[in-house]
């Protein structure tokens, strides 16, 4: 029975990882254990929304990683503009990548 | 024993017998009717590991259709009979999809138990394992038309399930125009191959192959159409329409679909035109870099889970054809290297399905508690669902590739291997995989964090429960002993796609 | 020379099938396109097995040996069946979408992005 993956360059064995991430959650279960007793839940208080009252219902999922989109805005602007949605656009797509191909493979 | 003998023809004509006498069995009651389908599906899932064991032993398995015997594959030399040929390949990728569609069937009998048409479901979805299986074992290349259109039209008529739906029907439309296309693109390469060996079967052709111009047009047209099906970027476009408005059962079984249309392009490439140029590896690869990196950064702005789920599908398709293109680069693919990339490519095809499909069950089960598709009107549903919530998070981890789950495994095999050759695509799909974690993060907090919801605090069935269970059983088990199933499953798998002469030996 | 001429026929077909497809925007043109494309690529098969002067291939009371090809015959026919279910289901599926919308524009559409 082997149970090491190996990869040709490397190798992985899971249940060695298993047993270390196993070894890391006891610690880490110690550490946890040794805090403070007399903290309560619900003392943090209001969450900080840049200084503006908090939206009433959360943060959305369209919200995340805002700053990531509006980073790469002309990346997404252009991938959305062309996933159009018409059919006829699709087939062209497929007739592009037969084309390309052709061009590549058999000339 | 004469059921392995005839295991091939069976696994095909047993699923088809069932899909059109389940509206018979339908009209007596449904629980008879329910276990008819379980019991179809059960025999398929036998028939299929029988005959994967048979071939792990034995060798390539021969079924020629109407001759006296099945072994007479050519009588005066020339194979003119429709041949089922099964090698250790063929094997693994039907003993995947007999599988699946035994989970999502189980699964279907807890997710359906509104619907009042199940018994037009049923048929549709065995109609539907008909044809993949039949993509799968046969070894003839007009047939493989007539299966590739068997999937379209099926799987056609279930993404139009929810027919009062108008967005249901345009992705059954789109997808069906894309697919009858590439279909006929099928059609006409193989007349072109035809036209020129007066040969169809593919062991046949592949003995005879000149690699003339007219070859390589059919090797493109081929290769192009089932790009296509496997939802490969540029022609990725039907996926996310087909996937997101399709019940989330039939999406599995849609991915499981476009998973045998990448094996077939395999087959082709491997065996039938026995490729000498490095060339088509670099496209292959290329293709599924961009297929990474354009999945993973639009899965990122999606809102509609199911659309999400299936733009990181294209992105995983992406991976298999980063391994399979590098492991085709290095000419004669038979350095431990571009083994080892071939190898994590087709391991990645069961870990794709398992991962991909334990998401999409998941994602039906959301749907099935709260009736929403939009993430940003989702929330707080860990606190009511605890047991999903965890499923969800094995199904993540998986998918993104964190050990010790099973994608980690074979991502690891592919990233290692094309490393060797071109440190620049191994680094993108390293990005892509982060990316993905990124993006379920994302999904993660906007489904199960947050404020408790209003909805979802209803039950789920206990056949839902247990379809997603055996995935995320297999996910752990896959995940803690990957040597095991590559060297039990996938190097025979590996070994019968690159020697084609195998392949050949086995018809002529 | 008129050997040539159905593969003209096949190019034209094709030429036209894929136009149709690509570039018109009625659900129903694109249906019709496809189905000429298909009917391009069945002409291409049955014109495969064509050979000058043969007869149809039926071994019984046949006046000579030369015969056209079978096999791309029945090939033919089968794609002919399957074009038939598959524009038979694109054709329902927009009949449904019509009456959804009452549209048949293609790029009237819902799914995009």
């Amino acid at each position: 029975m082997n149970f090491v993956l190996d990869t040709g360059v490397g190798f992985w064995n899971p249940l060695v990882f298993v047993a270390g991430l196993l070894l890391v959650l006891l610690v880490s279960y110690l550490i946890w254990s040794r805090g403070e007793k007399g903290c309560q839940r619900g003392v943090q208080g209001e969450a900080f929304f840049s200084g503006d009252p908090a939206p009433r219902d959360g943060v959305r999922a369209q919200d995340l990683y805002w700053g990531f989109m509006e980073t790469f805005k002309v990346y997404y602007e252009w991938m959305v503009n062309l996933h159009t949605g018409v059919i006829n656009d699709y087939v062209a797509w497929f007739i592009a990548l037969m084309a390309v191909l052709l061009i590549l493979v058999a000339l | 024993m004469i059921l392995v003998e005839h295991a091939a023809i069976l696994l095909i004509a047993f699923p088809l017998l069932g899909a059109f006498i389940t509206p018979i069995v339908g009209r007596v009651n449904s629980l008879f009717r329910d276990t008819w389908v379980i019991t179809v599906l059960a025999f398929t899932e036998l028939l299929a590991v029988l005959l994967g064991y048979d071939v792990l032993q034995n060798g390539i398995s021969v079924y020629t259709l109407g001759a006296r015997l099945p072994a007479l594959t050519s009588p005066s030399g020339i194979p003119v009979r429709i041949i089922l040929e099964v090698d250790a390949m063929n094997a693994f990728i039907s003993v995947i999809v007999s599988s699946i569609a035994l989970v999502v069937v189980w699964y279907c009998l807890g997710f359906m138990n509104q619907s009042r048409v199940l018994d037009k479901l049923y048929t549709l979805i065995l109609l539907l394992l008909t044809g993949m299986l039949g993509l799968t074992l046969t070894g003839d290349l007009f047939n493989l038309f007539v299966f590739l259109e068997v999937v379209s039209i099926s799987s056609a008529a279930l993404i139009a399930f929810y027919v009062h739906r108008g967005e249901s029907l345009e992705a059954a439309f789109k997808y069906m125009v894309l697919s009858s296309i590439g279909a006929l693109m099928v059609l006409f390469a193989v007349a072109l191959i035809y036209g020129q060996y007066n040969l169809l079967s593919m062991a046949a052709v592949a003995d005879k192959i000149q690699n003339t111009f007219l070859d390589e047009v059919a090797m493109v047209l081929l290769i192009s159409a089932f790009l296509l099906k496997a939802g490969s970027v540029p022609a990725h476009m039907w996926k996310p329409d087909a996937y997101g408005e399709a019940p989330a059962p039939v999406a599995v079984l849609l991915l499981t679909s476009a998973l045998v249309c990448l094996y077939v392009l395999f087959r082709i490439i491997f065996t039938v035109f026995n490729p000498a140029t490095p060339l088509l590896g670099w496209v292959l690869a290329i293709l599924g870099v961009s297929s990474i990196f354009l999945g993973v950064s639009m899965a990122l702005i999606q809102n509609n889970l199911s659309r999400l789920i299936a733009y990181s599908a294209i992105a995983e398709i992406g991976f298999i054809l980063l391994g399979t293109g590098s492991g085709l680069i290095e000419a004669p693919y038979l350095s431990m290297v571009g083994f080892n990339a071939i190898s994590g490519g087709v391991f990645h095809i069961l870990n794709d399905v398992l991962d991909l499909g334990l998401l999409f069950l998941a994602a039906g089960a959301v749907f099935y508690l709260t009736g929403e598709r939009d993430l940003n009107r989702m929330g707080g549903l860990g606190h009511t669902q605890p047991l999903l919530a965890v499923f969800f998070l094995v199904g993540i981890f998986a998918v993104s590739g964190l050990p010790p789950f099973n994608g980690f495994a074979s991502k690891m095999m592919i990233y290692e291997s094309v490393y060797v050759f071109n440190p620049l695509l191994a680094i993108i799909g390293i990005l892509g995989s982060i990316l993905m974690l990124a993006v379920f993060v994302k999904v993660f907090f906007s489904i199960f964090l947050g404020v408790s919801p209003a909805k979802g605090h209803g039950k789920l069935p206990k056949s839902m429960l247990a379809g997603m269970g055996v995935l995320v059983l297999l996910i752990i088990l896959i995940g803690l002993f990957p040597a095991l199933v590559v060297d039990y499953l996938i190097s025979p798998a590996v070994n019968a796609l690159i020697n084609s002469q195998n392949y050949i030996g086995g018809v002529l | 020379m008129l050997i040539d001429l159905p593969f003209l026929a096949v190019v034209v077909l094709l030429a036209l099938g894929v136009y149709a497809v690509v570039f018109r925007h009625n659900l129903i043109k694109i249906v019709m396109g496809v189905h000429i494309l298909g009917s391009g690529v069945n002409l291409f098969l049955i014109s495969l097995g064509y050979r000058e002067g043969g007869v149809a291939p039926i071994f019984t009371h046949a006046p000579k040996l030369e015969m056209v090809l079978p096999t791309p015959q029945a090939l033919t026919l089968t794609s002919i069946v399957i074009n038939l279910a598959v524009v038979a289901l694109m054709l329902s599926l927009i009949m449904l979408i019509y009456k959804r919308y009452k549209s048949l524009d293609s790029r009237d559409r819902r799914l995009m992005g």
